[in-house]
């Protein structure tokens, strides 16, 4: 039995209600979903709140899974679905330009190659996106969508989420410099 | 589009970025809101190709064992010594992980005992049929036996796992509350 057959039977007896078989499901992928609610909804509690209701519609919903793609990537597309239904209750803007930090320096690309990334200081400047960049970013860059997926789970166009994408990656740069500088 | 040294840093640290762990309420706000497991029907079928085997495996005992008489041993310990080894190391680990499940309330759900008590009766009709059989099919029934060992361990762990998370919500509801 290899591993994705293991998977297979986990699911297949998720789909009957075994309780064993949806915690198992639950452990394998909670902790990524949990980190992907929090890059996007940011507050700790609420990122709970949709891993807790993400879940509970995937195993509601578990039948209609037919295994034509990974289940990790149909779990991660409930779980990203909700966290953008949140997003927009709270009135999510893609395409408005926030300018949240008056003090950031502009600076050309070209300046930038020095700058030593560490993973909590990108991780701090991805959180301080505003809501529709940070979106945009951590769909394409941590959760690998191209910018046609993105384009779709955002109803926006391929080229708005490209420049989307561009725009927040220059915002991330300029606030890690802002906070190498101080 | 070439990637730049932002996202090549992400893209090298990518699994770094996943630290933070839920809490273990999640799951049981989860476990709740989910519709109760039913109740769980004896498995007929398992148990008809459960007996079915052990029927073929012994009828083939006998029948090699007949044949082969003179030439097979009786004792384990001559055989596999180091099997000796490893069943008192697996015994040991389901023993131990049985006396810390004791602990939890959740130790006394029938189901669990349900299917204990059927992998113990597997076990020994296998340790019985390992003294009958000839040498040449002793490796497979060991394989069989260290097996249900394994089985029964990964039960043990799930349950286990299960109970202490619970306990663990339950002493930080009890905390709440003398608060």
């Amino acid at each position: 039995m290899n591993y994705a057959d293991t998977h297979k039977s986990i699911i297949e007896d998720c789909k009957k209600g075994n309780r064993k078989a949806q915690f198992e499901l639950y452990s394998l992928y909670s902790k990524a979903m949990y980190n992907i609610c929090l890059r996007m909804i940011k507050d700790e509690l609420d990122a709970e709140d949709i891993l807790q209701n993400s879940f509970v519609d995937v195993f509601s919903k578990l039948h209609s899974f037919k295994h034509q793609s990974s289940i990790g990537a149909w779990i991660k597309r409930i779980v990203i679905n909700n966290c953008i239904n949140y997003l927009k209750k709270r009135r999510l803007e893609i395409a408005e330009w926030q300018p949240h930090f008056a003090e950031t320096i502009s600076i050309k690309e070209a300046e930038m190659p020095s700058l030593h990334y560490n993973v909590q200081s990108v991780n701090h400047a991805i959180q301080q996106l505003p809501d529709g960049y940070r979106v945009v970013f951590n769909l394409y860059m941590m959760e690998g969508y191209d910018h046609k997926e993105i384009g779709e789970i955002l109803s926006i166009s391929e080229a708005t989420s490209k420049s989307q994408y561009s725009r927040a990656k220059k915002k991330v740069r300029e606030i890690l410099v802002t906070q190498s500088i101080r | 589009m070439e990637k730049d040294n932002l996202e090549q840093f992400i893209q090298e640290n990518r699994k770094q970025f996943d630290v933070a762990v839920p809490s273990s309420t999640v799951w049981s706000k989860i476990d709740a809101a989910l519709p109760k497991e039913e109740a769980k029907v004896i498995p007929f079928r398992r148990l008809v190709s459960m007996a079915a085997s052990v029927v073929v495996l012994l009828g083939m005992g006998v029948l090699i064992g007949l044949q082969l008489a003179p030439q097979a041993d009786s004792s384990i310990a001559e055989l596999a010594p180091e099997f000796q080894e490893i069943e008192q190391y697996y015994s040991n680990k389901v023993n131990y992980q049985l006396a810390q499940l004791a602990k939890y309330q959740a130790s006394n759900d029938p189901l669990i005992h349900q299917d204990l008590a059927e992998l113990d009766q597997w076990l020994e009709q296998l340790q019985h049929e390992l003294l009958e059989v000839p040498k040449g099919q002793k490796e497979e029934i060991i394989n069989a036996i260290i097996n249900n060992y394994k089985t029964k361990l990964n039960i043990l762990e799930r349950v286990l796992k299960h109970a202490q998370e619970h306990t663990t919500q339950e002493t930080n509801t009890d905390k709440n509350i003398s608060i």
